[in-house]
């Protein structure tokens, strides 16, 4: 065992200034899991890019050439068929045309790209669908480092530790929240801008990338909701995390609540799914709002109750079922003893 | 000005099941500037729950606290750059390293890379100060403590037994340590600390606790010389012995055999003894009064259920 000494000196430290986002930001940086979860949702994205770049093809005029050949065999074949059928006798009631419907067309067997080897990627159709499922994925991610960043701390207990070096327990908390909106935004920023890249780069080099006038408005907007929506992800995980001091019980709440509330809400009350997360989620991120819908004995002439959930609306429910629990932990963290 | 002055604080804990706990009970404590003072107590006396609301982690349910002058918790935030504090367990993030978890509080608090590096040394963890907390045995996971404590060079260091984990060299280290710092004159050192041989041999002054009150406060002298007696232990030739023993019951004195001697109680003049032994014909081989140690006035004044709990505040 090495010796203790005496310190050198009895005056004052060598001081820099205070700060408590950057020690709250260096312990970000330094956590092992925090990092793993980036390198794992870093690797989940090239690998998707990759699968994605290997699933489309611009069509080849060989390829539409080929595709158009299989189309106009199935329409002989079909017309072959349909010619026999009309020599047949019809069932009684019926008749030939009726029995055998009319002739067939080149029409009929759709866009001559589902007869392409490979599908184009096309900005229109692609685009928005994939900036959802990689701004879900990285609102999950969000949810889960939110919830393991404070409550790595409660099981830890250092949060008292924390507290004799900086005795203000609502700057100690602002801080934290501080670093986790500005890393999730930071986060969901860059995954919407680099899959804004490479989907374009996927269309010009494997679609199409023509795209209607209004395209664009509502692509940027929606990718804008998916960055606030990884944001109110991670900090409702923060909020069950440090409302129950325990980063499983977060993910057992959410759970119970996405598996048994919700789908208890559906069943006694759908009226009431207009308050549900999941309801909310879909209005908050997709392009057009989210209509609910829901037929029921009430409903006049089998017409089904509609109730629409804009953007706008979504959007404040979750924020406000995010701040609520946020706020009811951040209050019992002023005021209760720590030990 | 005192580094610590508690007036008449009480604290109940609600339990769910057992019933309200009274961890403190109308405590009154005052601790000089400067030295070490003693801070002892048995297990659940409130002894950490004292340093916990000193630290603004527990409220008090009444009565009012100050540390360097200010009033807790409401002034803390303007104390604690002066204030160290090592808390039972400590407490660090456990899969960073040494330097990393002083790198933090160094951010906090501004304090400088040079300064953590130099407490890191003094704790003598410099070589292993980049492997992760949880793989430090329990006297390196304390002697990180004791640096994060060094950090902001306190003027007042409040340890909470300090001496945990470590092995006896490592614990008299940290006891050179305590006293190099209660003697540079700036710094005041609260140690909390059952080890009642530590706390006799590195504090100045001492303050014993007993269910949430404080039963005696004072110079360690003067706290020993409440244990203080005039009993004796008279030491004979073993052949006059039993003979010793029997002349001095029959001169008045209250004698017990002893492995060491004779302990013969509250004698008052030990020259009585002497006369006594002396006109039988037995002479003494030695005389030594018996001195009382810390150990024996803490259980003394915190073994008694019934006693008298109004603190004896010593001189």
């Amino acid at each position: 065992m090495s010796t203790l000494t005496a310190p050198t000196t009895a005056a004052g430290p060598d001081v820099r200034r205070p700060s408590l986002l950057k020690a709250e930001a260096r312990r970000f940086r330094s956590r092992r899991l925090i990092r793993n979860l980036f390198l794992l949702g870093i690797i989940g994205y090239v690998a998707t890019t990759i699968v994605l770049f290997t699933q489309y093809e611009k069509p080849s005029v060989e390829g539409l050439r080929a595709a158009q050949s299989r189309v106009d065999e199935l329409v002989l074949e079909q017309t072959q068929y349909h010619a026999d059928c009309i020599k047949t006798t019809p069932p009684d009631g019926m008749t030939a045309d009726d029995y055998c419907g009319p002739v067939p067309t080149a029409a009929d067997f759709g866009d001559l790209s589902n007869f392409l080897p490979k599908q184009a990627f096309t900005l229109e159709q692609n685009l928005p669908v994939l900036s959802q499922v990689f701004g879900i994925s990285l609102a999950a991610l969000a949810f889960l480092i939110g919830a393991t960043w404070i409550g790595a701390e409660w099981s830890s207990k250092n949060l008292a530790s924390w507290l004799t070096w900086q005795p203000r327990r609502l700057r100690v908390m602002a801080a934290k929240v501080t670093v986790l909106v500005a890393v999730t935004v930071v986060a969901a920023t860059v995954v919407q801008l680099v899959w804004w890249g490479t989907g374009y780069l996927l269309a010009s080099t494997r679609g199409v990338t023509s795209v209607p006038v209004d395209f664009w408005g509502d692509q940027w907007a929606m990718q804008g909701r998916l960055v606030v929506y990884a944001v109110l992800a991670a900090l409702g995980g923060f909020a069950l995390a440090n409302l129950t001091h325990n980063t499983g019980a977060a993910f057992g709440i959410a759970f119970i609540y996405f598996a048994g509330i919700e789908t208890a809400v559906r069943l006694i009350n759908p009226e009431w799914q207009r308050w549900l997360l999941s309801d909310n989620s879909i209005g908050f991120i997709d392009r057009k709002g989210w209509l609910i819908q829901w037929v029921d004995e009430e409903s006049f002439l089998g017409v089904p109750h509609r109730i629409f959930l804009s953007h706008w609306g979504s959007g404040l429910t979750l924020a406000v079922a995010v701040t609520v629990i946020l706020a009811i932990g951040v209050a019992l963290f002023k005021r209760r003893d720590l030990s | 000005m005192g580094a610590i002055e508690i007036v008449d604080v009480h604290k109940t804990y609600r339990r769910r099941r057992g019933g309200p706990n009274k961890a403190v009970d109308g405590l009154d404590l005052v601790v000089d500037d400067g030295g070490v003072h003693g801070f002892l107590g048995p297990n659940g006396s409130g002894k950490t729950t004292t340093i916990r609301m000193l630290l603004g982690l527990v409220r008090p349910d009444s009565g009012t606290l100050q540390v360097l002058g200010q009033p807790v918790p409401a002034s803390l935030p303007q104390l604690i750059p002066e204030v160290g504090a090592l808390v039972e367990t400590p407490l660090f993030f456990p899969n960073f390293s040494g330097r990393t978890n002083l790198r933090i509080l160094g951010d906090v608090s501004g304090i400088s890379t040079s300064r953590q590096e130099e407490c890191l040394e003094i704790v003598g963890l410099r070589d292993r100060a980049d492997d992760r907390f949880k793989s430090y045995s329990l006297g390196m996971k304390q002697r990180l403590g004791i640096a994060a404590a060094l950090l902001k060079s306190p003027r007042l260091l409040i340890l909470d037994e300090p001496g945990n984990g470590l092995d006896p060299a490592g614990i008299r280290e940290v006891r050179e340590l305590i006293r190099t710092l209660g003697a540079d004159g700036r710094t005041t050192v609260f140690l909390s600390s059952h080890l009642l041989t530590e706390v006799q041999q590195v504090c100045d002054h001492v303050s014993i606790l007993a269910r949430g009150r404080c039963v005696a406060s004072g110079r360690v002298d003067d706290v020993l010389a409440t244990g203080a007696s005039d009993d004796v232990v008279v030491i004979l030739d073993p052949s006059d012995a039993d003979r010793g023993l029997e002349v001095l019951r029959d001169n008045g004195f209250q004698v017990s055999a002893q492995p060491d001697g004779i302990r013969a109680r509250d004698v008052g003049d030990p020259a009585r003894v002497t006369r006594a032994l002396a006109d039988s014909g037995i002479y003494l081989r030695g005389l030594a009064p018996v001195v009382a140690d810390l150990e024996s006035v803490f259980l003394e004044l915190t073994a008694d259920d019934a006693q008298d709990p109004t603190a004896a505040q010593i001189a």
